[in-house]
């Protein structure tokens, strides 16, 4: 039985009604969800010029920017080089962010304004509060402690508590100001991780430029290189998109789930919000700082251990989220009952991660690259098509119904053009090509880490 | 209250409260950090361990600046501030020449707009270990400056102020480099 036969098979068991006409038209006359889909249009308009929110994050923008601004023009003056190419390093840096972003907030993409927007609370607004403020808290804990305590635990209790309350307002205020985009836990997830990669690419510019300083004053590439493998990469996997996207997560829970209770809904909301700060003052805690024997093994080991919690809960927190959020859309697409649109087993690989790319592949093995891509514009007019029957627009189902005819049309007549050949022994060569590859950058990437750990003297 | 009104004042409310903590967050830590005394007095000729295995005995009267001070076990910064002249001490791994040490803070210092170092000279620890010493003078502002390498650690040492006071404390400042040992103290 496929995720798409179960869904729609009567209420499922918490949440208010959701009793839309698209959903009575589906056969689906009471579906509780937990929370309504979005509006047609919702957001958009002239409305959110009439929310103070707005106002106030405009402003906030525009104070984080102005300060953001100083720092970057003061480096670019002192070091044009090393500035250069560290913001180059790390915007390529956060592209394979924002692509698996895409894929995680596939069937219901937030708003591109509003993505932005998160990207520059974190780069802008969060990261120039938090240098004074993180700043200031290190100092107050130096003088009510004293300095050695400061300078083992400041990071840890500065840098978490002050930045995750900074980036968690990010998710608040998008919220304040686009209440209807913000629909599901998935959404709060996307928009904190978008939050968190800002913050993460503006620091590590800021890192990479402080250590060109330190290395003597002259505008060297050396340190910038390799603040972007330690920072980049050693702990970028486990940093501040992930801790912001558990809290983002933990927002969004508490505004959509008008199911549960008050109570339930601020403990969940408190507990990612829980999980990200300690996850965060774990990592740039002092523990394990040495590793296990000081080598590169054991450093990586202690790395590891510290980052990879983080990494398993935020990986099973979106994984039941979407599961939750995808079976709503794939209600929405088997209501139709129309192979034409979707079949059980396309409804079945659209939801899921892992079978679109599967699905991609096999399209690939039989049709070549242009299979590949039929069937990926077809997934993607079938989500739409899902979406606009969650905001019952019924012009809008209609053209993306259309969508995706025109698609289907498209991949058949690959698949006629094809019919009889077997599977393509280049595509199948390009593709095992292709996982050896990954392996070995992953090999590689590993191997020039922990040398890299060696170089900077930290497994001798 | 109609509910626009209503979803204009839960808006209204909202976003304050944004705000305030941002501006508690950006303004309101700050205050408090300078509310609160950052001097501490330092035991006169008694050595302080500023981080890598290195000690110093700070300048007669000095005071220890907390919130330039962080020791660690193969690095750290420390910040004395005596008649109003600030001394900070700069300690970190280093596997150069002591002419590159020297070029690198001559360097940084002169990154500071403003700044310009003077020819410097040679000097000694009590320990042995051999440094160099000059000058920077900014207007207004005077500085003096000392670097020592030893053991695959350097030392950076500064002090900066107003220059009459810079002046007076000269003696006491010599005094206190060549108290710098490395290694954990002699």
């Amino acid at each position: 039985m496929t995720r798409a036969d179960r869904v729609p098979t009567g209420p499922a068991p918490q949440g208010p009604a959701l009793q839309g006409p698209a959903l009575r038209r589906l056969g689906y006359p009471s579906m509780r969800l937990g929370y309504p889909p979005k509006q047609a249009g919702a957001g958009a308009g002239r409305s959110y010029l009439k929310r103070p929110a707005f106002w106030m994050l405009l402003v906030l923008l525009a104070v984080g920017g102005w300060r953001v601004g100083e720092i970057l023009r003061r480096s670019i003056e002192s070091y044009p080089v090393g500035t250069a190419v560290s913001v180059v390093l790390f915007a390529l840096y956060a592209i394979p962010f924002v692509l698996l972003l895409r894929m995680i907030d596939y069937l219901e993409r937030e708003p591109l304004p509003l993505q932005a927007t998160a990207f520059a609370w974190g780069g802008l607004v969060a990261t120039s509060a938090a240098i004074s403020g993180s700043t200031a808290l290190q100092n107050i804990l130096a003088k009510l402690a004293s300095p050695g305590f400061a300078t083992r635990w400041g990071p840890a209790v500065a840098g978490a508590g002050v930045e995750e309350i900074l980036k968690v307002l990010g998710v608040v205020a998008i919220a304040l100001v686009a209440r209807a985009q913000v629909n599901g836990v998935v959404d709060g997830f996307v928009y904190g991780a978008l939050i968190g990669l800002g913050f993460q690419v503006v620091e590590n510019v800021v890192f990479a430029v402080n250590a060109v300083a330190l290395d003597g004053g002259t505008d060297q590439v050396g340190p910038v290189v390799v603040t972007f493998l330690l920072r980049g990469f050693l702990g970028g996997l486990w940093s501040h998109t992930l801790f912001s996207a558990l809290a983002g997560a933990g927002v969004a829970y508490a505004l959509v789930r008008r199911d549960k209770s008050p109570g339930i809904r601020f403990a969940v909301a408190a507990a990612l919000f829980g999980a990200a700060w300690g996850f965060h003052f774990l990592w740039n805690s002092p523990l394990l700082e040495g590793g296990f024997g000081h080598s590169t093994a054991g450093l990586m080991a202690a790395l590891l251990i510290k980052g990879i919690p983080a990494l398993i809960v935020g990986v099973t927190l979106i994984v039941a989220a979407e599961r939750r959020e995808s079976s709503y859309y794939a209600a929405m697409l088997a209501g139709l009952a129309d192979p034409r649109v979707a079949t059980p087993e396309e409804i079945t690989a659209l939801v899921s991660l892992r079978q679109r790319i599967r699905a991609r592949r096999r399209a690939r093995l039989r049709l070549g690259r242009g299979g590949a891509r039929a069937v990926r514009r077809l997934q993607r007019a079938q989500a739409r098509l899902a979406v606009a029957l969650s905001r019952d627009p019924g012009a809008e189902v209609s053209r993306r119904q259309r969508e995706v005819l025109v698609r289907r049309h498209q991949l058949l007549a690959l698949g006629i053009a094809a019919a009889g050949t077997p599977v393509r022994r280049s595509a199948a060569l390009a593709a095992a090509a292709v996982v050896v590859a990954e392996t070995l950058v992953v090999a590689l990437l590993v191997l020039g880490i922990g040398l890299a750990i060696r170089a900077l003297g930290g497994g001798t | 209250m109609g509910p626009a009104r209503a979803r204009l004042v839960r808006n209204s409310l909202g976003s304050l409260a944004v705000l305030g903590v941002v501006a508690l967050i950006a303004f309101g830590l700050p205050l408090l950090d300078h509310s609160l005394p950052a001097g501490r007095p330092v035991a006169a000729d008694v050595p302080y361990r500023v981080g890598g295995m290195v000690t110093v005995v700070p300048p007669a009267g000095a005071a220890l600046d907390v919130t330039g001070t962080r020791p660690d076990d193969d690095r750290g910064t420390a910040l004395f501030v005596v008649d109003g002249v600030r001394v900070v001490l700069v300690v970190g791994p280093y596997h150069g020449t002591l002419d590159d040490a020297v070029a690198r803070l001559r360097s940084k210092i002169t990154k500071t707009s403003g700044f310009q170092v003077t020819p410097d000279r040679a000097t000694r620890t009590d320990q042995g270990v051999a440094g160099r010493r000059g000058t920077y003078v900014s207007p207004g502002r005077i500085g003096e400056y000392a670097v020592f390498v030893a053991k695959d650690v350097s030392v950076e040492i500064t002090a900066s102020g107003p220059e009459h006071q810079l002046r007076g404390l000269l003696p006491r400042l010599a005094h206190s480099l060549r108290t710098v040992t490395f290694g954990g103290g002699p």
